[in-house]
């Protein structure tokens, strides 16, 4: 563990020196990627000039819901998406993955923390602020055990992204291009910037067990804002180590049927 | 192109499946919306007629010239000498490149298209055949319209380097000032005026408003010299654009 955070950080301090050096890439990409939440606020916006609730939640808690989504997302980002998008675009097609193959530290991770993009936090104090917002105006006061709900699937809602990532990004140890099946974690944001009232129950049962992207957003929000039903928790904690278990197994079968390009 | 695809079915397959959910999400957000709403009609639009409209806009949305637009990337990795040696006319074909590969997209993404109408079918009302005659010539100026609009800010790499991060930010927000994400009758006050003088406007909104069939004849015609215009203007200013920059381009080593 220890390991992983001397390489995590020093990954980190090169990401930034490096990202120093191009200034105007930084803010393009930076607003590129907080353009996307601005508009699916402006739309929520919108949306709660023609009615005062969907599925059953206010414009605040929805509020709530999209910037919860966003901060994880955009964490993610930052952090692991450039890494484990190059893998499945590049470093299996070129053989750069036998230099993750050959260190002494775990490849799966190595590969997904080596390119952070540092920029992409930039825009988490903007989501940070339509949460506070929104927490604000809700009208009521949140109980401290919803809160501790909260953060524990948070954090679960991160891995669960994670996981729901690497399971889209392995088949590119058999398939060549496989760029739409990547971006399945990006456009199911789209997905995840409401509340699963809203989609019918058949739609509510897939994404909730087989595309688990509900457990990611609507879940920790409902127990943030709603009763922390404990088994919204239990589920949420199973399914985010039934995925993660799902794609270190997958990764590991995959790894098998790596054959070097280089060698 | 159509080999290409078909070569990489599994992508293929997903593409679809994701427009596919695109679609389905905006349909599920505003059947919630009518259903809890006492309003029939909300800012000119019916259920059906909003259901209508992002079906239009998800067809319009495969003409989408992001990723079929290459001279940012031939400019910026010189390949574009190699197009500057051979005996044609360079603009015209930064205007016909995409248009091919966005028919054959086109073409492709049909799978998709069928499967949304048949789960909304309920929910969309299709245009009589001359409306959609003229549905599908606002299309072209529209597409016309945002090539040239896009080529413009890809020539800036002559002279300011590679604009990837850039074209796709723009694109984000035209697509968004055009109406493609609601329309642009449902942003009140002077913003929604501002929006409805813009040329973004034309890009998804107007046409999508075309497939409704909510514009009279002239309404139509009016519509349409208003993109002629921007179509010209677009194409003095990518000409300008493109002239003076190649003043300032060095293909080393090709």
């Amino acid at each position: 563990m220890k390991k992983f955070w001397r390489i995590t950080y020093i990954l980190y301090r090169n990401a930034v020196i490096r990202d120093l050096k191009i200034s105007i890439s930084i803010i393009t990409g930076a607003l590129n990627h907080l353009m996307d939440g601005v508009v699916s606020i402006a739309l929520i916006f919108i949306v709660y000039t023609k009615t005062d609730a969907i599925g059953g939640w206010n414009i605040y808690e929805t509020l709530i819901l999209i910037s919860s989504m966003k901060i994880i997302t955009t964490i993610f980002s930052s952090w692991l998406k450039k890494g484990t998008g190059l893998f499945a675009e590049h470093m299996v097609r070129t053989g750069e993955y036998d230099f993750y193959l050959t260190k002494p530290f775990d490849p799966m991770i190595a590969v997904s923390i080596s390119k952070p993009r540092i920029y992409n936090l930039i825009n988490i104090p903007f989501y940070v602020y339509i949460f506070i917002y929104a927490i604000n105006h809700l009208g009521r006061s949140i109980p401290p055990v919803n809160i501790a709900c909260f953060f524990l699937l948070f954090i679960c809602a991160f891995l669960l992204f994670y996981a729901l990532r690497l399971i889209t990004v392995i088949p590119a140890f058999w398939i060549i291009k496989s760029y739409e099946l990547v971006s399945i974690t990006d456009r199911l944001q789209n997905v995840m910037k409401y509340p699963a009232d809203i989609y019918p129950r058949t739609m509510a049962i897939l994404l909730s067990t087989l595309l688990p992207i509900f457990a990611i957003s609507y879940l920790p929000v409902k127990v943030l804002l709603f009763e922390p039903r404990l088994e919204y928790i239990i589920y949420t904690i199973l399914i985010t180590g039934l995925f993660l278990l799902l794609a270190r197994l997958f990764w590991k079968f995959g790894e098998k049927h790596y054959g070097s390009a280089s060698s | 192109m159509l080999k290409t695809n078909w070569a990489y079915s599994a992508n293929y397959f997903f593409s679809q499946i994701l427009d596919l959910i695109f679609f389905l999400t905006f349909f599920f957000l505003w059947k919630g919306v009518y259903g809890n709403s006492n309003e029939l009609i909300i800012s000119g639009y019916t259920l059906t007629g909003l259901i209508t409209y992002y079906f239009a806009t998800e067809f319009i949305f495969r003409f989408d010239v992001i990723g079929a637009i290459y001279l940012n990337w031939d400019i910026w990795d010189g390949t574009l000498t190699n197009w500057l040696i051979k005996p044609l006319r360079i603009t015209l074909l930064c205007i016909i490149d995409p248009i091919v590969e966005k028919t054959m997209s086109v073409i492709l993404a049909l799978p998709g298209f069928i499967a949304s109408y048949f789960i909304a079918r309920n929910y969309i009302d299709l245009p009589s055949l001359p409306n959609f005659g003229l549905f599908i010539i606002t299309l072209l100026l529209s597409f016309l319209l945002n090539i040239l609009f896009n080529l413009t800010f890809h020539a800036l790499c002559f002279k300011h380097g590679d604009q990837d991060n850039n074209i796709e930010l723009i694109n984000y927000i035209s697509w968004f000032l055009a109406g493609g994400f609601f329309p642009l009758s449902f942003v009140p006050g002077v913003l929604g005026q501002i929006l409805q003088i813009l040329p973004f406007k034309y890009l998804m909104f107007f046409p999508a408003n075309v497939f409704l069939g909510k514009y009279d004849p002239r309404e139509i015609i009016l519509g349409w010299i208003g993109m002629l215009i921007w179509i010209l203007i677009f194409y003095f200013i990518f000409k300008r654009v493109y002239r003076e920059g190649l003043k300032h381009y060095t293909g080393v080593g090709r």
